[in-house]
C-alpha cells in the first residue's frame, strides 16, 4: 500500500472523475484537476468565491463549482480549458447544484424550495420545476439516466413526480400516502422508486415507475421511525435502518419482511467474528522518542473470543436527532454484504452476510465510524473513524493502515477510485491517495519501475 | 415397698380398707376396734405384722379368733375350719387338716398376690415411663404445633401482605395502563393537533413561499442569467426534440417498454427457477418410485397393512410416468397432481422408512445370533477381499506417494525457480534486455550466415575460375608445348594431370580442412577477450550496458572481419548463441544476487565458450 504526498483540501472537495482518469480537488476558490496516475496537475480553474460544492458530469468532461453563498455555479470544461459558464441565480439564491445524468443540464434549487432551475449547456433552454419539498432527499435519478424522480409539496400533500431527463417532460405526477414525505430513491433497476416517511412514522412506500403503488409496508408505530434507505446493488433487496437500532431486509417479490438484523450491543453468536481494534504496544522506550508523533498510535486488530459486548453510548432523550438507531447503509457492489453502523453503538460496524442472512463480521474500532465505503469493484470495504489510520475489510480478514506523513492526517471521509485501485483520503484540509496494490497491478507496477532506471 | 403401696396403688389400699370396713362393720369383731386402730395408725404392716399377729390371738380369745377366722374363711369361700357337726348341739372341733390347707392356700394365694403385684408394679413402671415418654412427645408436639400455627399465622400475613401488594400492582398496572392510553390519546391529539399546526403554518409558509416567489422571480431579475461562452454538442450528438405529443407518447411507450422488460426479466428468472424445482421434484419422485418399487413386494407378501397402498401405487406409476410431459405446463392440475403423488410417494417413503425403523429396533432386541451365523462364510470371503483391496491399494498409494515426491521435487525446483523470478524484479529486467540482445544477435547470425553463404558462393565462384584458369593455362601450355616440342606430349601430360590434382587438392584443403584448423585458432584467439572482457566488468558495476558495449564493439568487429574473411567472425555468432543459453541460465537460476546475474551469465557463458572451443 502506498501513499501520495498530501495536497491541499478545502471542504472536504474532492472527487473522482466518473470514468476513473481524473481527480478534481477543491483549494478555497481554486479547482484543481490532476491526473489519477501520475497526480500532476492537469487543470488549474479560478472560481469566484470559495467553492461549496463539487461535481463531476456523468461524461467527466465537466466540473461543476456552486458557491451557494453567492448564488453562482460555475462550469469548467476538461476538454477546453478556455470554455467556461456560469450560472447566476440572483436573488433567489441557491442551495443545492446537481447535474442531470446527462450532463449537459444543471439543476439548481433555490432557497426556500421554491422552484428547481433546469439549465442547458446545449441550448438556451431554460426549464422551471415548482413545489420541490425540502427534504433530506428529494431528488432521484435512475441508475439509466433515463428517469428523475423529484419530491413536491402542494397544499400540505407530498407528491411525487416522475420526469424524463432527455426532455425534461413530466412523464407521471402522483401523491403519496405519506404525512411528510422523507426521501426518494429508486432501486438500481430503475423500476420501483421507494419513498419513506419522516423520521416520526415507520413507513416505506414502494411505486412502480409508472405511479402505481406496489407496497407499503410499516415495521412498527408510535415511534421514531425510519433512518436510512438503501437499495442492493441487484434490486433484489431493499434494507431499511430505523431507529429501533434494526435492519429490516424487505424482498423485491412481495415487498415483505424477509429478516430483521437486529444490532445487540453483546454478541454471543460464536459464528460471529469480531475483530477488535487495538492499540499496539510500543516496541521500546528507546526507540520512541526519535519519532513519536508518528509512531505513536498505531493500531492493529485482534478477533476477540465471543461473548462481547460493545461499548455503547446512551443517547440523550431530551434533544432533537438522538444518537439512535441504524444510520449509516451500505451494500457492498455484488450485494453479497451490508455493512451498517447502529449509531448508538458508535465504534463499531457491521457486516451481513446477504445470502445466508446473518451478522457474519463484527468490527470494533478504537473512535466513533466516520464513513465507510465499499470498493466499487470488490467486497472490500474502508473505513475511517476520524483517526490518522484507514481500515480495509475483506472476507479474508481487516488491516488497519497509518497514514503516513508529518502530523496528524485525520481522515474524516473517503472515497474510492472506479477500480478500486486507490482510495482518496480527506481530512479537514488536506487529502492524499492511498494506492492498493493487487496482484495483476504488482507486475506493472514493476514494469514502470523497471522503465525508468 | 410400703411407701410404693400407699401412694401409687391406692385401689388396693382402698380395697383393703373396704374389706376392713367391712370386716368391722359387718362382724364386729372384738378386736376390731383395735384393728382399726392399727390401721389408722398407719404403721407400717411389714414391721408390725408380727406384733399385729401376736396381738390378734391371745391366749383368751382362741376360740372366738378360730370362730372369727373361720367366719372370715368361709365367706371368702374357703372350707370351714370346724369339722362337720354331727349333731347341733356339739361343740364343732377344729379342723386341723383343713386350717393347714386353709393356711397353705392362703399362703399360695399370697404369694400369688405378691407375684401379681409385682408384675403389676413392673408394668406400672413401663406405664409410667411410657406415660413420661408420651407426655415429652405430646409436650414436643404441642411446640411444634404451636410452631407451625405461628408460622402459618406469618404465612397468612404474607399472603394478605403479597395479595395487598397484588392489589396495589394491579392498581398501578390498570392506572400505567390508562396512563399510556391517555399519553397515546395525548400524543394522538397532539399528533393531530402537530399535524393540524404544520398545514396551518405550511399553507402560510406557502403562501409567503408564493408571495416571494411573485416578488423574486416576476420581477425581471437580470442577474438570473447563464453566461456561457458557445452552448456545447449534446452528448448523444442529437439535437434537442420539441416536446409534442407525439414525444408525450414515444416517452410512454419507452417506459412501458422498460417495465415490460423487467417483468419480463423476473418472469424469465421466476420460469428457470420453477423448471429447476420441477426438475428436482421430477428426480426426486423418480428417485422414489425406483427406490420403493423393488422393495414393495416384500412388503406385499410380509405384511397384509401396507399392501392397499402399495398396490394403488403399483397401478398409477405406469401412467403418471407417462404424463411426466404434461409436467411442462404448469397448469393447476398438473401442479396438482404432481404434488399428490408426491405427497403419497413421500407417505410410503416414510412408512417405509418407520417400517424399517422397527426391523432394526427388533432386530436389535432380538440378537445377530442367526444373521451372524448364515453370513459367517461370507464375512470371512468379504475380509480375504477386502484384505487383498486394501494392499493393492497400499501399493497404489506408495507408488503414486513417489509420483508425488517427484512430481514435487520437479515442482519445487520449477518453483524455486519462479520465485526467484517473482522476488527479484531486477531479473525480469535483466531478461527483458537479454531478450532484446537475443533477438540483435539472432539477427547478427541471419547476417553472417547470409554473408557466409555469399562467402562460400564466391569461393566456389572462385574455383571455378581458377579451374577455368589452370584449364585455360593448361592448354596455353599445351599450345606452347605443342608448338616447342612433339615429343614432351606425355610428359607435359603428366605434369597436367598433377598439376589439376594438386589445384583441386588445394581447394579442398581450403573449404574442407579448414574447419578444423580453424577451430583451435579461434578458441587460442576467442577465450582470451571473453576473459579479459569479463575482468573488465567484474570491478566496475555490473550493468549490461556494459556488455552492450562490448557486444556492439565485437559485432563491429565481426562486420569487418567479414570483409577480411578471416576464421574470427563466426566467434560473435557464437557468443550470440550462448547468450540464449546465458539467458536461459539465468531463468533457471534459483538465487541469484541483485547486481551479480549479468557477471555470473558472463561466467557462465565464458565456460561454455571455453566448453564448446576445447574439442
Amino acid at each position: 500500500m502506498n501513499f501520495s504526498e498530501v495536497f491541499k483540501l478545502t471542504s472536504q472537495l474532492c472527487k473522482f472523475s466518473p470514468d476513473g482518469k481524473y481527480l478534481a480537488s477543491c483549494a478555497q476558490y481554486r479547482l484543481v484537476v490532476r491526473e489519477v496516475r501520475s497526480l500532476q496537475v492537469l487543470q488549474l480553474f479560478t472560481c469566484l468565491d470559495q467553492v461549496q460544492h463539487l461535481e463531476w458530469s456523468a461524461d467527466s468532461l465537466f466540473i461543476l463549482c456552486a458557491m451557494y453563498k453567492r448564488g453562482l455555479v460555475q462550469v469548467w470544461s476538461l476538454e477546453q480549458p478556455e470554455w467556461h459558464c456560469r450560472i447566476d441565480e440572483g436573488s433567489a439564491g441557491l442551495v443545492a447544484s446537481c447535474w442531470s445524468p446527462d450532463g449537459r443540464h444543471i439543476l439548481n434549487t433555490t432557497e426556500f424550495h421554491l422552484r428547481i432551475t433546469v439549465w442547458s449547456l446545449c441550448t438556451k433552454s431554460v426549464s422551471y420545476i415548482k413545489y420541490p419539498k425540502a427534504c433530506q432527499q428529494g431528488i432521484s435519478f435512475s441508475r439509466d439516466g433515463r428517469y428523475l424522480a423529484l419530491a413536491e409539496r402542494r397544499d400540505c400533500k407530498d407528491y411525487v413526480s416522475i420526469f424524463v431527463c432527455s426532455d425534461w417532460q413530466l412523464l407521471r405526477h402522483f401523491d403519496t400516502d405519506t404525512q411528510d414525505l422523507a426521501g426518494i430513491e429508486w432501486a438500481p433497476n430503475g423500476c420501483v422508486l421507494a419513498v419513506w416517511d419522516t423520521c416520526l412514522e415507520y413507513k416505506v412506500l414502494l411505486y412502480s415507475l409508472d405511479g402505481r403503488q406496489l407496497a407499503a409496508y410499516c415495521a412498527y408505530e408510535w415511534s421514531l421511525g425510519v433512518k436510512s434507505v438503501a437499495w442492493s446493488p441487484s434490486s433484489q433487496f431493499l434494507a431499511v435502518g430505523s431507529y429501533d437500532g434494526k435492519v429490516r431486509i424487505l424482498n423485491h417479490v412481495t415487498w415483505k419482511m424477509l429478516t430483521e438484523f437486529a444490532h445487540p450491543a453483546a454478541i454471543s453468536d460464536p459464528r460471529v467474528v469480531v475483530y477488535k481494534e487495538a492499540e499496539k504496544s510500543p516496541r521500546g522506550a528507546l526507540g520512541r522518542p526519535a519519532c513519536p508523533s508518528f509512531r505513536a498510535a498505531e493500531s492493529k486488530y485482534e478477533i476477540a473470543a465471543v461473548p462481547v459486548s460493545l461499548q455503547t453510548l446512551k443517547p440523550a432523550a431530551d434533544r432533537a436527532n438522538p444518537k439512535i438507531g441504524v444510520g449509516l447503509l451500505a451494500f457492498s457492489p455484488d450485494s453479497y454484504f451490508l455493512a451498517t453502523r447502529n449509531d448508538n453503538v458508535p465504534n463499531a460496524v457491521w457486516v451481513w452476510d446477504m445470502q445466508k442472512l446473518r451478522l457474519f463480521v463484527v468490527l470494533e474500532q478504537l473512535g466513533p465510524v466516520r464513513s465507510f465505503q465499499w470498493d466499487p469493484q470488490r467486497p472490500r470495504l474502508a473505513i475511517c473513524s476520524g483517526g490518522s489510520k484507514v481500515y480495509l475489510w475483506s472476507p479474508a480478514g481487516c488491516v488497519s493502515v497509518q497514514v503516513p506523513g508529518e502530523g496528524d492526517f485525520q481522515v474524516l471521509s473517503l472515497c474510492w477510485h472506479v477500480t478500486g485501485a486507490s482510495l482518496a483520503l480527506l481530512s479537514k484540509d488536506h487529502f492524499c491517495l492511498c494506492f492498493l496494490e493487487t496482484e495483476d497491478e504488482a507486475d506493472g507496477a514493476i514494469g514502470q519501475l523497471g522503465a525508468h532506471t | 415397698m410400703g411407701d410404693w403401696m400407699t401412694v401409687t396403688d391406692p385401689g388396693l389400699s382402698s380395697e383393703s380398707k373396704n374389706i376392713s370396713q367391712y370386716t368391722s362393720e359387718t362382724k364386729m369383731s372384738p378386736s376390731s376396734l383395735y384393728l382399726q386402730k392399727v390401721l389408722c395408725s398407719s404403721i407400717p404392716l411389714s414391721k408390725n405384722v408380727h406384733s399385729f399377729f401376736s396381738a390378734f390371738c391371745t391366749e383368751e380369745n382362741i376360740e372366738q379368733s378360730i370362730s372369727y377366722l373361720d367366719q372370715e374363711l368361709t365367706t371368702f369361700g374357703f372350707p370351714s375350719l370346724y369339722e362337720e357337726s354331727k349333731g347341733k348341739e356339739t361343740k364343732r372341733e377344729l379342723n386341723i387338716v383343713a386350717v393347714l390347707n386353709c393356711m397353705n392356700e392362703l399362703l399360695i394365694r399370697q404369694r400369688k398376690n405378691l407375684l401379681a403385684q409385682e408384675n403389676v408394679e413392673t408394668q406400672n413402671l413401663k406405664l409410667g415411663s411410657d406415660m413420661d415418654h408420651l407426655q415429652s412427645c405430646y409436650a414436643k408436639l404441642k411446640e411444634q404445633l404451636e410452631t407451625s400455627r405461628r408460622e402459618m399465622i406469618g404465612l397468612q400475613e404474607r399472603d394478605r401482605q403479597l395479595q395487598c401488594k397484588n392489589r396495589n400492582l394491579h392498581q398501578l398496572l390498570k392506572n400505567e395502563k390508562d396512563e399510556v392510553q391517555k399519553l397515546q390519546n395525548i400524543i394522538a391529539s397532539r399528533a393531530t393537533q402537530y399535524n393540524h399546526d404544520m398545514k396551518r403554518k405550511e399553507r402560510e409558509y406557502n403562501k409567503l413561499k408564493e408571495r416571494l416567489h411573485q416578488l423574486v422571480m416576476n420581477k425581471k431579475d437580470k442577474r438570473i442569467a447563464m453566461e456561457v461562452l458557445n452552448y456545447v454538442g449534446r452528448a448523444d450528438g442529437k439535437r434537442g426534440s420539441w416536446r409534442t405529443d407525439k414525444s408525450e407518447a414515444r416517452n410512454e411507450d419507452e417506459m412501458y417498454k422498460i417495465l415490460l422488460n423487467d417483468y419480463e426479466y423476473r418472469q424469465k428468472q421466476i420460469l428457470m427457477e420453477n423448471a429447476e424445482l420441477k426438475k428436482v421434484l421430477q428426480q426426486m419422485k423418480k428417485e422414489m418410485i425406483s427406490l420403493l418399487s423393488p422393495q414393495k413386494q416384500k412388503p406385499i407378501e410380509k405384511a397384509d397393512d401396507s399392501t392397499g397402498t402399495g398396490i394403488s401405487d403399483v397401478e398409477e406409476d405406469p401412467g403418471e410416468l407417462s404424463r411426466e410431459s404434461i409436467w411442462d405446463l404448469s397448469c393447476e392440475t398438473v401442479r396438482e397432481q404432481l404434488t399428490n403423488s408426491i405427497r403419497k410417494q413421500w407417505r410410503i417413503l416414510k412408512s417405509h422408512v418407520e417400517k424399517l425403523d422397527n426391523q432394526v429396533s427388533k432386530v436389535h432386541l432380538e440378537g445377530f445370533n442367526d444373521e451372524d451365523v448364515i453370513s459367517r462364510q461370507d464375512h470371512e470371503e468379504e475380509t480375504e477381499k477386502l484384505e487383498l483391496e486394501i494392499q493393492q491399494c497400499k501399493e497404489m498409494i506408495k507408488t503414486q506417494q513417489q509420483l508425488l515426491q517427484v512430481n514435487q521435487q520437479l515442482a519445487t525446483t520449477c518453483d524455486d525457480d519462479t520465485t526467484s523470478l517473482l522476488q527479484d524484479c531486477y531479473l525480469l529486467e535483466e531478461k527483458e534486455r537479454l531478450k532484446e540482445e537475443w533477438s540483435l544477435f539472432k539477427e547478427q547470425k541471419k547476417n553472417f550466415e547470409k554473408e557466409r553463404r555469399s562467402f562460400t558462393e564466391a569461393a566456389i565462384r572462385l574455383g571455378l575460375e581458377r579451374k577455368a584458369f589452370e584449364e585455360e593455362r593448361a592448354s596455353w601450355l599445351k599450345q606452347q608445348f605443342l608448338n616447342m616440342t612433339t615429343f614432351d606430349h606425355q610428359n607435359s601430360e603428366n605434369v597436367r594431370l598433377f598439376s589439376a590434382f594438386s589445384g583441386s587438392s588445394d581447394r579442398d584443403n581450403l573449404t574442407v580442412h579448414s574447419r578444423p584448423r580453424q577451430k583451435p585458432y579461434r578458441v587460442s584467439n576467442g577465450s582470451p577477450i571473453c576473459t579479459s572482457k569479463l575482468t573488465k566488468s567484474l570491478p566496475a558495476s555490473p550493468s549490461t550496458s556494459d556488455f552492450c558495449q562490448t557486444r556492439s564493439c565485437v559485432s563491429e568487429h565481426s562486420s569487418i572481419s567479414v570483409l577480411n574473411m578471416t576464421p574470427e567472425e563466426t566467434r560473435p555468432n557464437q557468443v550470440g548463441g550462448e547468450c540464449a543459453n546465458q539467458k536461459w541460465s539465468v531463468a533457471s537460476r534459483p538465487a541469484s544476487q541483485d547486481g551479480c546475474c549479468s557477471e555470473c551469465s558472463w561466467t557462465s557463458t565464458n565456460s561454455h565458450v571455453e566448453k564448446d572451443g576445447l574439442p
